[in-house]
C-alpha cells in the first residue's frame, strides 16, 4: 500500500475546525440537518494543483463554510442581518489572523546549511521533521442569503481557500 | 496497406492507469460507462476527456492527455464527517500520492508517460438524477506522452 499524507483531512479540515471551535461557541456540522439557533456547516469543495516539485506538490484547497442562523418573525436589519454579519466578519478576521495556519511556517534547509522559506530555484531538502500546514489562507468571497432548503434559516457563506505545500518524504 | 500507428491513449495512458490503480486498490472495480450506470456501492468510473498537442518536432510530438476519474460511494445513514468526508478525502490523498509516485511511468523499462499528475479534485460535482444516491468525487488526471 502506498504511504501517503492525509493532507485534506489532517492539515486543512482539522485545522479550520480547530480555529473555528476555539473562537466561537457555535456547533460545527457536516450534514444538512437543521437544528438549533445557529451552527456552522463545513463542506469540502475541491483542490487544484498549483505547482509540482521534484519531491512534492503545492495545492490550493477550497472549503465552503456556511453560518446558519434561525430567523424569527419579520426580517429586519437588526434581527436578520446584524448578528450574521458580525459572526461572518469575525470569521473573516480569524482566518486573516491565521493566514499561515495553526502551526509554524515550513522552513527548508539547503545542503550547505542555509535556511529558506521557499524552495524556488534551489535544490532543497526538508529541515528534518516538519509539521505541514497551510499558508495564504483567505476568504475569497462571502454571500449572504436565505437557505434554499429551509427558509427559516438565514445564511452567510464563506469561500475559504488555502495553499498547502506537501513534501513527499 | 493500413498505416502503422500506436494506440497511445489506450496503451500508454488508460491501460497504464488501470494497471496502477488495480495494483494499489484490489477492491475497487473500474468501469468505463459513458453514461452513468449503477454498479454497486463503491466503484470508479474512468472517462477519457481530451488530448492536446504541447509541442511538435520533426519526427515526434509531445501530447497532454486528460482522464476523468469519478469515485462513487454510497454512504447510508446520517451524514457525518467520518462517514462522508474523512474516508473519502483520505482516499483521494492516497490516489494523489500513488500518481505522484508514478509521475514517470516506465514499467519494465518501457516508457508510458511522464508528468503524471492529479491536476484537480472536485468534491461537489454536478450530478445527474441517477447519481444522486451516491457521494461523487471528480478527480482529473493528466499526463504528458512523448509520441
Amino acid at each position: 500500500m502506498t504511504t501517503f499524507n492525509k493532507v485534506y483531512n489532517q492539515t486543512v479540515l482539522e485545522d479550520i475546525e480547530f480555529i473555528i471551535d476555539e473562537e466561537f461557541n457555535i456547533p460545527i456540522r457536516y450534514d444538512n440537518n437543521f437544528s438549533g439557533n445557529s451552527f456552522f456547516q463545513i463542506i469540502p469543495q475541491g483542490e487544484d494543483l498549483i505547482e509540482r516539485r521534484s519531491n512534492g506538490d503545492i495545492r490550493e484547497y477550497s472549503i465552503l463554510i456556511t453560518y446558519f442562523e434561525k430567523s424569527y418573525g419579520n426580517y429586519t436589519k437588526k434581527d436578520g442581518l446584524d448578528n450574521r454579519v458580525r459572526v461572518v466578519e469575525r470569521l473573516k478576521k480569524l482566518i486573516r489572523n491565521n493566514i499561515d495556519g495553526v502551526d509554524d511556517d515550513i522552513f527548508f534547509l539547503t545542503v550547505n546549511g542555509k535556511f529558506f522559506i521557499t524552495s524556488e530555484g534551489q535544490a532543497l531538502v526538508p529541515a528534518g521533521e516538519t509539521d505541514l500546514d497551510w499558508h495564504n489562507a483567505r476568504v475569497e468571497s462571502i454571500e449572504y442569503s436565505e437557505d434554499a432548503d429551509n427558509n427559516r434559516y438565514l445564511t452567510g457563506t464563506v469561500d475559504f481557500r488555502c495553499v498547502v505545500e506537501e513534501v513527499h518524504a | 496497406m493500413a498505416i502503422t500507428f500506436s494506440q497511445v491513449f489506450k496503451s500508454n495512458v488508460l491501460d497504464s492507469l488501470i494497471t496502477i490503480l488495480n495494483g494499489e486498490f484490489n477492491k475497487l472495480p473500474i468501469f468505463h460507462d459513458v453514461n452513468f450506470k449503477t454498479r454497486g456501492s463503491f466503484f470508479l468510473r474512468m472517462i477519457p476527456i481530451s488530448e492536446s498537442l504541447e509541442e511538435t518536432t520533426v519526427q515526434d510530438q509531445i501530447r497532454n492527455y486528460t482522464v476523468l476519474l469519478k469515485i462513487y460511494r454510497k454512504t447510508p445513514g446520517a451524514v457525518t464527517k467520518r462517514n462522508n468526508y474523512t474516508q473519502l478525502v483520505n482516499y483521494v490523498d492516497r490516489i494523489k500520492r500513488l500518481i505522484s509516485n508514478n509521475s514517470t511511468f516506465k514499467p519494465s523499462d518501457v516508457y508510458k508517460w511522464h508528468e503524471g499528475r492529479i491536476s484537480s479534485v472536485n468534491y461537489q460535482p454536478d450530478l445527474e438524477e441517477d447519481e444522486e444516491g451516491y457521494q461523487v468525487t471528480d478527480i482529473t488526471f493528466e499526463c504528458t506522452v512523448f509520441v
